[in-house]
């Protein structure tokens, strides 16, 4: 159940009614085909690509309207045009039923508006019209070039489905499709972007999830008035509660599976056309940390990674930060033989700590995102000068010391712990601030990061939920499925918060070898 | 707000100049300390500096016979002062907080420490935790020993108190210790192992732990031996290592055992004018080596063994006693305290006058001692059977 509201519901519904208005120019179809073909020619001018083919029904004229490569042509040769054109009787009372009777295809419907018509069309369905109606026909014949369904890239498993999503929303709702069979599964459409008229669904499981939270991420959606919608990302920075913060509070993946188990959950999810990336609201800064892994593997497993994550997220926030603490300000902390070693590597150094540790990790940030972006070829070349340069190099040199390049490497690795891609980004964000806070303040600038950051996370939600819960609220939920992965079989409930709404997900006494008439 | 926030923020990057930051480039870090005292009274102060340089690091690794070490020196009425002097002769900043080692000279323990606690206690740089020492003769010469094993003999001198062969004493305790009802300390007393080896030079040795310095009050008054030291160790409840030897009445050689636990339990007790201390003391070990016929898988001679290697650790105990009541007349195991603790109002009449009562303490010392395992072997080794003795 969502508690708290950080925007009132009332605004929201306000605007959305008016944008409904401002769009109804549904302006109904001409009797007269000539017109009709008017006004979507001069709409289509220097628009090659569409295309118009008028032929003869009967003793009636029809054109069809359709985008090039958009629709199946051949379906429509053999479908549609060769019954159509055949000498057949259609029935003059009845025209338009004879004519959709005869018509092989299931996805067929009648639209009565213009702007009905647009949508068919600039969607891949031919749409065909006939003198002397009002109505026209749109026919489900899209067809697109896709990509075939791969495994993603950015989101490898050992163990787990290869199955990711792809740029075609239609694969990606039959991906969702063919793992949960229930007809609670709901998928509810929304268009986004004046120009690129991008289909959202919201999708949810029906008697899992909170109404209120549908209602408030369809809110949230009529909200957004802009030109286009190319990624997920856009969708992502208009819903979100706190768009200042250096914390994702919507989660993206992938994965069908990841989708699905975050559904079973009761939480909702956002597929965009266009984008193999969905959106997972509400989500709690722990469950950023939970790989579904996690879940495939033995439970003693999962829990050791677990706890592997957020000792390597302490690693990647703090590392470089409490090691320019130190050796500016507590020297007397380190161990006497370590502090030596330090400093005999540090002699030759001409940089202070702090300013070799920024420029460190700045270099490797670089590096990382050079080697994203240059292509394959050229990426391991970037890798193998990189590694020289900063790794030996500049070591050899005495531009920089050994150690500094030990903790920005451990630094860098356990950056990449998080399992979630956005969330490894926002904590090599903050380490800069929380570097340069240390340079000047010594581990007091530490502590006061620390507690910045907790006290930053704790008034932070998403969707209305505490973004640290079910830490700050401690529910029962705390010990079975956050820094620790109980066994599957004795995770009775869903997760407090987003599962509230129905709270046992399983039977009781499902620990295998347990007696059954005890039941 | 948000902006002025922001700011704030951006400035504080430019404060770092003025705060305690400083890199460790700009360090001198100490390693070790030696305070003498001057046949003109003066205080000298010999500081064991590390040099970063020495140890270069990856492949080329240490060169061989070089020190990573040096000592400077610093005079002056006092401490403070002297410290100060030694300041302007170091380019870098005296770095105290990696200084665990400080070494008095034995001239100065005789006359006295206080003022030199004092400083070390007051000032923020040394840690409480440093080990204090007295060596034989210069403290200076103890740090300019280059040890063959360890990097600088400072840490030589700390793993050797870590090890707790001697009664290691820190810098916290001597602070304590001087305001308690003893008002006396005991310090490790060390001196410079000569090396017989042939190869090496003089200076290349290690110091070594050679007894304990009694303190009465500010000042050392004496020592003990290494034999005494060690009961000196039970009786602080600081056993770690060490071994008990006996010779079986009728045998010819001797039974040694190491003590894997030992415990000591004091009770004070007042009856009338008569104070006395009851020292319960329970040990158990292992026979390391037996040079005896005896066998020692029968248990009647265990039994035997432990009653004798109960008086023998009584007789030790009792002669570390002896001398810290009837020669010292100091009372460094604490023996004030404990009666203070039971007996407050008894212990207000004595607190001004303890060290005359602390030699008056009758001691019974009573030992439990239990051998626990025999070792590999159980009968004497090469021994032919019909030999032991059962």
């Amino acid at each position: 159940m969502i508690r708290i509201r950080r925007r009132p519901l009332k605004k929201n519904a306000t605007e959305s009614k008016a944008q409904q208005k401002s769009s109804s120019k549904d302006i109904p179809l001409s009797k007269s085909l000539e017109e009709n073909i008017q006004y979507f020619s001069s709409l289509y001018q220097d628009s090659t690509d569409v295309m118009f083919h008028s032929f003869i029904v009967g003793e009636k004229d029809a054109t069809i309207v359709y985008i090039e490569g958009l629709s199946d042509t051949q379906k429509l040769d053999e479908q549609v045009l060769e019954i159509l054109m055949d000498e057949n009787e259609f029935d003059n009372a009845d025209f338009l039923s004879s004519v959709k009777n005869r018509l092989p295809i299931s996805n067929i419907k009648k639209i009565p508006t213009y702007s009905a018509c647009i949508n068919a069309i600039s969607n891949g369905n031919p749409v065909l019209f006939f003198d002397g109606f009002e109505e026209a026909f749109s026919l489900g014949l899209v067809k697109f070039e896709k990509r075939s369904i791969e495994e993603p890239a950015a989101e490898t498993s050992i163990r787990g489905p290869r199955e990711g999503f792809t740029e075609s929303l239609s694969v990606n709702t039959s991906l969702l499709r063919r793992i949960i069979k229930d007809p609670a599964l709901k998928m509810k459409s929304v268009q986004v972007g004046k120009y690129t008229k991008t289909k959202v669904i919201v999708s949810y499981i029906e008697g899992l999830v909170d109404p209120t939270l549908i209602k408030e991420i369809e809110n949230r959606l009529n909200r957004i008035k802009i030109d286009g919608v190319l990624e997920s990302g856009y969708i992502e920075q208009f819903i979100e509660d706190d768009p200042y913060s250096p914390f994702p509070q919507v989660l993206y993946t992938e994965r069908p599976d990841v989708v699905c188990a975050n559904l079973l959950e009761g939480r909702a999810v956002l597929l965009i056309e266009g984008t193999p990336f969905s959106l997972i609201a509400p989500v709690s800064f722990f469950s950023l940390f939970q790989s579904q892994e996690d879940y495939y593997e033995r439970f003693w497993i999962g829990t050791f990674i677990r706890s592997l994550r957020f000792l390597f997220l302490a690693v990647a926030l703090f590392l470089p930060s409490v090691y320019v603490a130190i050796t500016t300000f507590h020297q007397e902390m380190v161990p006497t033989d370590l502090l030596l070693s330090i400093a005999s590597s540090r002699e030759t150094v001409p940089f202070p700590a702090i300013v070799e540790a920024i420029m460190m990790e700045i270099a490797f940030e670089a590096l990382r995102e050079a080697g994203i972006r240059l292509p394959k070829q050229v990426g391991s070349a970037v890798s193998i000068v990189g590694a020289l340069v900063i790794g030996q190099a500049a070591v050899q040199a005495g531009i920089v010391s050994a150690p500094m390049i030990i903790v920005v490497s451990i630094t860098g690795i356990a950056s990449f712990m998080v399992p979630r891609y956005s969330v490894g980004l926002s904590i090599r964000l903050l380490r800069f601030p929380i570097i340069i806070l240390a340079g000047a303040l010594g581990l007091i600038g530490v502590m006061l990061a620390l507690i910045m950051l907790i006290i930053h996370l704790s008034t932070l939600r998403s969707f209305g939920i505490p973004y640290l819960s079910p830490v700050n609220t401690l529910q029962k939920h705390f010990m079975q499925d956050t820094l620790i992965r109980s066994p599957l079989w004795k995770m009775n409930s869903r997760p407090h918060f987003t599962g509230d709404f129905n709270e046992t997900r399983q039977g009781t006494n499902l620990k295998p070898g347990t007696n059954k008439s005890k039941d | 707000m948000k902006k002025f926030l922001l700011i704030v923020c951006f400035c504080i990057p430019l404060l770092t100049g003025c705060w305690d930051q400083v890199e460790m480039q700009d360090l001198a870090i100490i390693t070790a300390t030696a305070i003498d005292r001057l046949e003109d009274g003066k205080t000298r102060i010999s500081v064991q500096l590390f040099i970063p340089r020495a140890i270069t690091s990856g492949q080329t690794g240490e060169e061989v016979g070089s020190t990573s070490t040096f000592v400077r020196e610093g005079y002056g009425e006092n401490l403070a002062q002297a410290i100060s002097i030694l300041q302007t002769n170091v380019p870098r900043r005296l770095f105290w907080g990696q200084c665990k080692i400080f070494v008095f000279g034995e001239e100065l323990a005789k006359n006295g420490i206080r003022k030199e606690i004092d400083f070390l206690a007051r000032h923020s740089g040394p840690r409480g935790n440093s080990y204090l020492f007295i060596s034989e003769g210069e403290a200076k010469e103890i740090l300019e020993l280059i040890p063959p094993l360890e990097r600088y003999s400072a840490e030589a001198l700390r793993k050797l108190s870590e090890e707790e062969l001697g009664t290691s004493t820190t810098l916290r305790d001597v602070d304590i210790d001087f305001m308690g009802e003893s008002e006396s300390v005991s310090m490790p007393y060390i001196k410079m192992l000569v090396s017989k080896e042939n190869a090496r030079k003089i200076y290349e040795t290690v110091p070594v732990i050679h007894g304990t310095a009694i303190f009465k009050g500010e000042k050392m008054i004496g020592t003990l031996n290494m034999k005494e030291a060690r009961g000196l160790l039970w009786l602080k409840d600081e056993v770690k290592r060490s071994t008990i030897s006996i010779k079986p009445e009728g045998e010819e050689g001797e039974i040694t055992m190491t003590p894997t636990l030992g415990k000591i339990k004091f009770s004070p007790e007042i009856k009338g004018n008569q104070w006395s201390m009851n020292l319960s003391l329970a040990i158990e070990g292992n026979i390391v080596q037996n040079e005896t016929y005896l066998n020692l898988m029968n248990e009647d001679v265990l039994n035997n063994l432990n009653k004798e290697f109960a008086t023998s650790l009584e007789e030790r105990v009792a002669q570390t006693i002896e001398k810290l009541q009837q020669e010292y007349k100091t009372d460094v195991i604490q023996f004030g305290r404990r009666f203070h603790q039971k007996y407050p109002k008894q212990w207000k009449k004595v607190s001004g006058r303890w060290d005359e009562k602390f030699p008056e303490v009758k001691v019974q010392i009573d030992v439990d001692a239990n051998i626990r395992r025999p070792g590999y072997i159980g009968p004497p080794a090469a021994l032919p059977r019909d030999e032991v003795k059962e």
